[in-house]
């Protein structure tokens, strides 16, 4: 039986973020099954990046290889989004490896676009994302309907979602493997403590957290303080980089907080280890192997291993993650793994892991919206935090005991990756066979198209859809439900049919457009010189005094001249030129017209002549400079 | 270095002759002068043609020369030429400049093109060294080139300037050169003495003491001088389907402005005694663009302590110390005549100031001498003061 093809598009499965350690645990599973085929496609990196040459399964960036190509998308901040999401190469390997399955696992706003490409639900396609907030995304909402398997990573976002009419939506939890975290055995977390120059009597809470949970660190401090009032002999421990976001030694100097209360996780990137104590300077001496300067607060690019930081929780009491809304907050079930009881917001994502099953504790919080998206945010209280580091500290030990092992049981039940993996094979069964052809071909609009009469509007819209635009719509499209609207309002039937036609004509002019390569002549491949002129008038008229003298230097050589379509008038009929060619700021540079590296370039010499006349002007000199030379034929 | 020559640098080869394609397009003039004035660069734009053209035209038209503007459909016109502006291509525009007398421009394109076929030129230059710009091809001594003074500063290479110093050269250092090299001899001279900041911008002001007859419907925006004669009635007639610029030293029955307030495009209230808060309040809550001004500059900061929740400003008359502060060697003479951009109707009538108003000197078309009088040097931004017969 043929396998099925699975694409799994995410964050690199070995990327340090949430997607990417759900994404490696997945492909690990998935791989270990031997049941599928199943190809990686990773944000973050190009397509050939030599980091995917390495791995068991097969990957492909869903970056250009092109470098140009990355700098043309840099220079607008949402083409650059788009592709960071893999917008830009996600129809190629579409079109390259033909798959079964494609399963999207990102942020929903990485998938915009997609429902209108010409393999959406074509072949079985999966988004999996995580939401965070109430109300939901419009984004998110919107694109639901069109989303055939849709499933999301926390309780909440189900429940709304249904509540919205789209039961479809279902709930599959963020994976963790569970053999990474646990808890140590009660000799081995002395000697950590005793390592790490933590008394066996301090009470330490734990805290794992970058982004947007910095937000949380003041009502933390806050409710800590209050602690601290009772229980002298407590540590709050941070696991963060200080280097980012709120400036946490002067949040403590205001809330008056001794800073010897508070501990942090310093790395060593020369001998790796890591040193858990008091937050003194960014750059630290490592006391294990004498670097100095060696060690500083894990970030991004230096971080501790999975396994160091199940050592992290191992040293802590009771984990304490206040937060303002998230999608699944991994750190609270690597905490619960070890067997911590854990305190969480009872918000969004929060709600299931502060259930009596889950063997966490709530905390309360106010609600508060963030500005431009009103979405609803929350505040812990510091009080509620004060309340239930109380009630954990005075709590027996075998009552501590007994709660860590069912929050650990709880997150093995509900997101171990055997768990998760199994549920998934489930989806994946499930799907039907693909029987669609991968024709890329687009069909073309049809302009000339006249509806027949045809009474309901919503049925005329569709016919409009299928027969103009050649697209298959049904009543929930936000096109549809806007031309409807629109139709309501008093709208006539020939305005919108003459927009539909006017579309169709945009898009069959814009398919006509042949590609940069196509404009070449194939025969003089390697004689082609080109002057990149964009503009203006004057310019190209100087300049075509000249083509005769490069012509003189260059003869086997065809001269392609290529400035904006209004100047080409200026060059009809020079004798000197082969051909003329509409410009565009991607053909401004130098390395995209002759070639580097992999990319072999369309000219053996490319001129750029405004780069010293317009780009930078450097020819003026109060008109006052002198040429050694005669410029000028004779 | 010419702007070709670096051309040649970065290529690095040697400069020859341009070429262009001419196109056909038929003209029915055998002789004829081709001006050009841009629109989209700000700065290449000349604003005096039409002095420019009033003192050429009269001895164009005894031999029968005709004046033909080129260009784009959204350059400004020039009044008394033949207008082509976006009906010929660049390359019939090629056409018409290869057939012509002499082409007279700022910097631009078909300065190039008519020099590249030996076509005598008149070019201006402002915002930048004519050196680096100039016409690289054709007779020299075909060629004349005008480069602002600036006022003793560097060109600003910039694509719009403020001021315009293109605008610095005087119509009849363009003029002369046109008739010089056309071979015609001046009978005439002139020089300019003075040329106020506003001079080149168009302005049509009225005396709301007639209405206007209905079919009136001018592109400009009318300044209604309430300040020279108060009469509300006449007011909402000109206000009643003509956009309207409200000048005004009393405050003005508040009926009549809520008939006229869709057509009002700004209010300008001198501060007067009877002016309160509340009344510009109302008017703000009609959505009147009031301005208030003084031109009391002692009163200044009172007036601002009064009004603090509004903008005054201080718009001192103009005195003719005022233009000699600008121009050191201005000495006044019975001598000069000045034209004006400023139109203001009265009871059907045309004046070209505040002071031919006042003094019944209606226009009908020939210059008016200059009056040494403080009520003509308020309107000096407006005017260019020029000498007859130098």
């Amino acid at each position: 039986m043929k396998k099925k093809k699975i694409v799994i598009h995410s964050n690199h499965s070995r990327a340090f973020t949430g997607f990417g350690k759900h994404t490696k645990n997945l492909l690990q599973y998935l791989y270990n099954l031997d049941k599928y085929e199943i190809i990686e496609f990773a944000n973050g990196l190009a397509w050939d990046a030599k980091e995917t040459k390495f791995l068991p399964w097969k990957c492909y960036g869903s970056l250009p290889n092109d470098a140009q190509r990355i700098n043309q998308l840099n220079k607008d901040p949402n083409l650059a989004r788009a592709a960071g999401y893999g917008a830009e190469m996600v129809d190629e390997i579409i079109k390259k490896e033909k798959p079964d399955v494609y399963v999207g696992i990102e942020d929903i706003w990485g998938f915009s676009g997609y429902w209108n490409k010409k393999w959406w639900n074509k072949i079985n396609c999966m988004v999996w994302t995580t939401l965070d907030s109430l109300p939901l995304l419009p984004e998110a909402v919107s694109a639901a309907p069109k989303i055939r398997n849709c499933y999301v990573w926390a309780s909440f976002a189900v429940k709304e979602m249904h509540r919205l009419g789209h039961k479809h939506v279902g709930l599959l939890r963020g994976s963790l493997d569970p053999k990474h975290f646990f808890r140590l055995s009660d000799d081995n977390r002395r000697q950590l403590r005793e390592k790490q120059n933590i008394s066996p009597d301090e009470f330490v809470i734990g805290f794992v957290f970058r982004n947007q949970l910095r937000k949380s660190v003041p009502n933390l401090l806050e409710g800590y303080k209050l602690f601290i009032k009772k229980n002298p002999k407590s540590k709050l421990l941070l696991h963060t980089s200080w280097g980012e976001g709120w400036d946490i030694p002067r949040l403590l100097k205001e809330k008056d907080i001794s800073p010897d209360n508070i501990l942090t996780t310093y790395f060593c990137h020369e001998c790796r280890d890591f040193e858990i104590k008091r937050f003194t300077e960014a750059r630290e001496n490592c006391r294990f192997c004498g670097g100095e300067k060696s060690q500083e607060t894990s970030n991004v690019k230096h971080g501790i291993t999975e396994e160091q930081l199940n050592l992290v929780y191992n040293l802590m009491d009771v984990y304490c993650h206040p937060f303002t809304s998230g999608g699944q907050e991994i750190p609270i079930q690597e905490a619960k793994l070890t067997e911590l009881i854990t305190l969480n917001t009872n918000y969004s994502c929060g709600e299931d892991s502060c259930s009596e099953e889950s063997g966490g504790f709530p905390l309360e919080w106010a609600e508060y919206r963030e500005p431009g998206t009103q979405f609803i945010k929350a505040s812990t209280y510091a009080e509620s935090i004060c309340k239930q580091l109380q009630k954990v500290s005075e709590m027996p030990t075998e009552t501590m005991a007994q709660l860590g092992k069912k929050a650990r049981k709880f997150v093995i039940n509900n997101f171990s990756i055997e768990v998760i993996g199994k549920k998934f094979e489930k989806i994946i069964d499930s799907m039907p066979e693909v029987d669609w052809d991968f024709d890329f071909k687009k069909i073309q609009s049809d302009p000339n198209y006249n509806p027949p009469e045809i009474e309901k509007n919503a049925e005329w819209l569709i016919d409009l859809y299928k027969n103009i635009l050649k697209r298959d719509v049904d009543e929930n499209d936000d096109g549809h439900k806007y031309w409807t609207q629109e139709l309501a309002k008093g709208g006539k039937r020939e305005e919108v049919l003459n927009y539909f036609k006017k579309v169709a004509n945009d898009e069959t002019q814009k398919e006509q457009i042949p590609s940069f390569e196509d404009l070449l002549d194939k025969k003089d491949k390697g004689r082609r010189i080109a002057i990149v002129l964009p503009s203006a008038q004057k310019d190209v008229f100087l300049f075509s005094s000249l083509l005769p003298s490069i012509k003189k230097l260059y003869q086997d050589y065809n001269i392609y001249f290529i400035t904006k379509p209004e100047y080409h008038e200026i060059l009809d009929g020079n004798p000197y030129i082969h051909k003329i060619l509409p410009y565009g700021d991607q053909l401004d540079d130098m390395f995209t017209m002759e070639g580097r590296g992999d990319h072999e370039g369309y000219f053996e010499v490319a001129y750029f002549p405004h780069t010293t006349t317009q780009k930078f002007i450097t020819y003026v000199h109060n008109c006052k400079d002198k040429t050694d030379f005669n410029l000028q034929c004779t | 270095m010419h702007l070709v020559e670096q051309y040649a640098l970065t290529t690095g080869v040697k400069i020859t002759k341009p070429f262009i394609e001419a196109s056909y397009y038929p003209l029915v003039f055998d002789k004829y002068i081709v001006v050009e004035n841009g629109h989209d660069v700000k700065s290449r734009t000349y604003g005096m043609w039409a002095d420019v053209i009033s003192e050429i035209k009269p001895y164009l038209d005894e031999k029968q020369i005709t004046i033909i503007q080129i260009g784009d459909g959204k350059d400004d016109q020039i009044p008394g030429c033949y207008d082509l502006r976006g009906r010929t291509s660049i390359k019939q525009s090629v056409y018409v400049l290869k057939k012509s007398l002499l082409h007279c421009s700022t910097n631009d394109f078909f300065l190039d093109v008519a020099t590249s076929f030996n076509i005598p030129v008149v070019a201006m230059y402002g915002s930048t060294f004519a050196g680096i710009a100039k016409p690289y091809w054709g007779n020299e001594s075909q060629q004349i080139l005008l480069e602002s003074d600036r006022k003793g500063k560097k060109p600003t290479f910039l694509a719009d300037e403020n001021p315009r110093t293109v605008n610095f050269i005087s119509p009849e250092k363009i003029s002369n050169g046109i008739l010089k090299l056309l071979k015609i001899k001046l009978k005439t001279k002139t020089k300019t003495k003075f040329i106020g900041d506003l001079y080149t911008a168009h302005v049509l002001e009225a005396v709301p003491d007639f209405s206007p007859p209905v079919d009136f419907n001018p592109e400009l925006v009318v300044n209604l001088r309430m300040d020279y004669h108060f009469d509300l009635q006449n007011m909402a007639n000109w206000g009643s389907n003509r956009k309207i610029n409200i000048f005004t030293n009393r405050i003005i029955d508040l009926n009549y402005i809520n008939a006229v307030k869709k057509n009002i495009v700004g209010f300008q209230q001198e501060i007067c005694t009877d002016l309160n808060n509340k009344y510009l309040n109302i008017l703000k809550n009609l959505r009147v663009p009031c301005e208030l001004f003084t031109k009391n500059e002692r009163a200044l900061g009172k007036l601002r302590m009064k009004y603090f929740d509004h903008k005054i400003t201080l718009k001192k008359e103009k005195t003719l110390e005022d233009i000699k502060e600008s121009n050191k060697s201005f000495t006044f003479s019975e001598n000069f005549h000045y034209k004006s951009n400023k139109l203001l109707l009265s009871n059907g009538k045309k004046y070209l100031s505040k002071y031919d108003y006042l003094a019944g000197r209606e226009y009908k078309g020939e210059s008016h001498k200059v009056i040494d009088d403080p009520k003509f040097w308020e309107d000096q931004d407006y005017l260019r003061i020029y000498e007859k017969n130098v």
